[in-house]
Parts: C-alpha cells; structure tokens; sequence
C-alpha cells in the first residue's frame, strides 16, 4: 500500500511536468488555429482536477499547490500564488463534489471540470486584476467572460481525451480508493450522529 | 526509529492524518499560505512595494495617524492649557493694568479740571485787588432745605465770618461759620442769602436790587425800583451796598423766560454764573468784613452821636440793612 502511495506520488509528478510541458510548448508547436484553441487548455488544472477525483484530499489538494508552483515558475513569476490558490481551491471543489456524488462516471467528470475551470480562471482573473496586472483580458467584462467560456470549452475538450489516458495510468487504484473514499463518509456520518 | 522520526517526520505524518479526517483544516492552512505568497507581490501603484508591505501600510497607517493625531491632541491639549493659563495671567494683569490706567487717567482727567479751575481762579485774582485763598468743597449740606457747602479751610488760614466766596463763573456766598480748619459756606441760592445787587445796563441807568437765594439753584432779583425794561441774560452784579460782598462781582444773568424777549416785572429770576451745584474749589477773598462795613458802622455811630434818644432804632436800621 505504502509502495503504491510513491507510485501515485510519482505518477503525479510526472504528470504535473508533462502537463507544464505541454502547456509551455503545444501551442507554438501547433499550427496558429489549433494552438490558439488549444492555449485556452489549462492542462496542470486538468492533472490536479483527475488527481482529485481519485477522492484523496490531502494529495489533490498538495497537487494543486504543486501544480500552482510550476505554473509561477515557467510564466515568469508574474503573479506568485494566484496559479496556486487558482489550482488549491479547484481541487477542494472537485474534492467536495465527488465526495457528495460518489459515482465516478463522464457525467461527473464533466461536471467537475467545468466547475474547476471557472473557478480557475475566475481566481486567476479576479487576483490578476486585484494585482494591478495589466491584461488585455481584464479590458472589460465581455473579454473577461469569453475567455472563462473559453476556457471551460478548452478543458472540458481536452479533459475528455486526457483523461482516458490518465485513466490508463491510475487505473489500478481507482477501485480501491473509490472503496476508501465510502468508507470515510460512513466513518463521518457515524461520528455527526454520535 | 531514531530522532529524526521523533522530529521531523513524525509530526508530518500527525498532520497529514489530521489533514486527511479534516481536509478543510488543510485547506485553510494552504489557503493562508498562497495568501501570504501573494502578498509578496508588488503593490499595483506601487512598483518598490510588496503587497504585504503595502497591506501592512494601509492597516497600519490608520492605527498610526489615530496615535499621532491622539499624541498631538494630547500635546497641543497639554500645549493649549499652559496657553490658556498664561493667557488667563495676562488678562488679570492686562485688566489689572487696564484698571490703573483708567484710575491714573481719571486722576489726570481731575487733575487738569482743577488746574483749569485753579487758573480761573488766579486768573479772577489777577484782574482783582482783593487777597483770596483757594478752598476745596468737602461736603455739602445733607438738608434740601439749605444751601451750604464745607470748604478744607477755617480760621487758621485767615478766614473770617461773613468773607465772600467766589467760583470760576462768579459769586458762590459768603462765610457763616468757620473752624479752625473748615468753614461752612451759604450759598446765594439759599433762601436766608441776600447780596445788594446791580443791573450794569448803562453807566448811566443802574439798577439796584436784592438778590435772594430760591430753590432748584436758582436765585431772584427784587428791584427796589421797578425798571422800565429788563433784557434778558443781562448780568448781574454786587453793587457793594450791602457791607457784605464787594462791588462788581458777578452774579449771574437774567433767565430768559420761553418765548420771551424782554421782561419788566418788579422780581425777576437770575441764574448764578457760578457752577453752584457741581462746586469743587472755590476762593474765599480775604477781605475783612469791617473794611466792608466801616462806612456804615461809622454812619451808624454818627447817627447815634446825633440822635442819642433812638440809639435802638437807629442799630436796628444797620442790621436790617445787612
């Protein structure tokens, strides 16, 4: 169990920095009209999002966190923390519903990442222009707007194929922690009732 | 298990279970954490602060200016109160002042009157050949009834019953009893005064009259030969007859009655030339009365030498005409 924790943990990692990779470079490999489509995808909040889904709290929210790092990291260091907080407080919403919602399915999945991406990329925006940042996507509300459907649309694209190849990566413990995850609110509900 | 279990990884493990039954509790900590991170981004405005710096500074300023302003309060209070006290000293010592002043000048104020009236008074001693001493009025009479003043000088300075008083605007009375060091002084507006007067309006046409003292500080001239014609504001003198007063002091004028121009009545009424009701210094000519009188007291004796079977009578007529 321990020795699975470190494979998850490694698995992790390896997925935020492919994640951070592909954010980096994609969109300038691509052609203009594919990678500006694709330059609304957030792919280390989709990894933190799936990470959360596997119903472990304390990883997807450390994920987050880590993710928010490298975020900084590689945009220049612009706005420390906001990616962080952006990513910290997606992974609790999406922590929070699949522990309402335990079924595991398209339907949820979807439900989440949209929740996450317009709670990201509010964050992000509102802390940006908290910040003084000058964007051209805070000119006004309708860019503001745009470039939160934007990003929903992106995510919820690129979560759909992303995630069947994570699915592949993680499979071997979403069973067990689905079973896990039932357990906790049984314990839960136990001690409200006591 | 050695120490650095106990020490470090121990306690890592503690928080990841709590964390792990309480994620919130986590999420708040990572919450504050990413706060604090971004705090330490630069200010929007201002490019040399950090957000923290300047949170600080906003939180900080407000508790800052309220101990300022409460110091300086406190400070210009403090300052205020030593103002408002000194003030409070010099505006006993300016009122204090202001109160000399006024005393000083009302004393110079006295001064200059009675130098004028002293200058009146040697000015009259100048044009005239009687010897007269100043006195200053010390009190008045307490009855209505009467019209005396007590002059400071009696006797001792050569006062002597009966002597005329005068004033700056002209006769005040006589003599009627004196002290070693005061003298009470009739007034010509006192009914028991009379003084022979004269109406200088000619050197030709004189008339002669008694002018007797009446109330409200006014006297009334009785002619002893009705006139043709009086105008009025003439003046009106002593005529000397009297053995009392010398010749040619003034008395007062003629009143002019409203809407009248000339009178002819047998009793007229004269205002006193001298300031008889606001009398402060006056002169007591030194004249002795028996200079006054010794013509007639030898008339008196000349008759009685003549007529030595009415030696009665003939005093009684002398004292009448005093």
């Amino acid at each position: 169990m321990e020795k699975d924790s470190y494979g998850t943990t490694l698995k992790t990692i390896i997925c935020l920095v492919a994640a951070i990779f592909v954010q980096t470079t994609l969109a300038q490999l691509l052609p203009r009209t594919i990678g500006t489509g694709l330059g609304y995808v957030d792919w280390l909040l989709l990894v933190t999002v799936y990470v959360s889904l596997q119903r472990e709290p304390v990883r997807a929210m450390i994920t987050g966190v880590f993710a928010g790092v490298l975020h900084d990291f590689f945009s220049g260091m612009n706005a420390m923390g906001v990616s962080g907080l952006g990513y910290l407080i997606s992974a609790y919403l999406t922590y929070s519903i699949v522990s309402i919602i335990v079924v595991d399915n398209l339907l949820v999945r979807v439900l989440v990442v949209a929740a996450s991406s317009v709670a990201n990329t509010s964050i992000r925006l509102l802390f940006y222009r908290l910040l003084g940042i000058d964007l051209p996507v805070l000119a006004g509300g309708g860019s503001i707007a745009s470039t939160i459907v934007f990003s929903l649309i992106a995510n919820l694209g690129a979560s759909i194929l992303l995630y069947l190849i994570l699915d592949r990566l993680f499979s071997k413990n979403a069973g067990l922690r689905l079973r896990r995850s039932e357990a906790r609110r049984g314990d839960s509900r136990r001690r409200r009732l006591w | 298990m050695g120490w650095r279990y106990f020490t470090v990884i121990r306690p890592i493990v503690s928080l990841i279970e709590r964390a792990k039954r309480n994620p919130t509790w986590l999420l708040g900590i990572l919450l504050a954490a990413h706060l604090l991170l971004i705090s330490f981004n630069k200010a929007p405005g201002k490019p040399d602060l950090w957000i923290f710096q300047a949170s600080f500074l906003a939180i900080t300023s407000p508790i800052q200016s309220v101990l300022s302003h409460s110091a300086a309060w406190v400070k210009n209070g403090r300052s205020n109160y030593f103002s408002l006290r000194d003030s409070r000293m010099e505006n006993e010592n300016l009122r204090q002042e202001r109160t000399r002043f006024e005393t000083q000048m009302l004393d110079l104020r006295e001064k200059v009157k009675q130098l004028e009236l002293s200058k009146s008074q040697t000015d009259w001693q100048s044009t005239s050949s009687y010897r007269a001493i100043q006195a200053r009025v010390v009190g008045r009479d307490a009855n209505k009834l009467f019209s005396t003043v007590v002059i400071d000088k009696g006797s001792n300075d050569g006062i002597q019953k009966n002597m005329p008083v005068i004033a700056s605007g002209g006769l005040v009375g006589r003599v009627i009893i004196t002290s070693p060091f005061s003298s009470r002084v009739m007034l010509l507006t006192d009914e028991r005064h009379g003084a022979g007067a004269v109406i200088a309006q000619t050197a030709e046409n004189r008339l002669l009259g008694i002018v007797k003292g009446k109330d409200n500080f006014v006297c009334e001239l009785k002619f002893i030969a009705p006139p043709d014609k009086v105008d009025n504001g003439e003046q009106v003198m002593t005529s000397g007859q009297d053995g009392i007063y010398p010749k040619g002091l003034l008395i007062g004028r003629i009143r002019k009655p409203d809407n009248v121009t000339s009178v002819t009545p047998s009793v007229v009424e004269v205002d006193p030339s001298a300031p008889i009701g606001s009398l402060e210094i006056v002169s007591v000519i030194l004249i002795p009365t028996d200079q006054l009188r010794k013509a007639i007291t030898e008339l008196a004796e000349e008759e009685k030498k003549l007529e030595p079977a009415k030696p009665a009578k003939s005093t009684k007529s002398a004292r009448s005409a005093n």
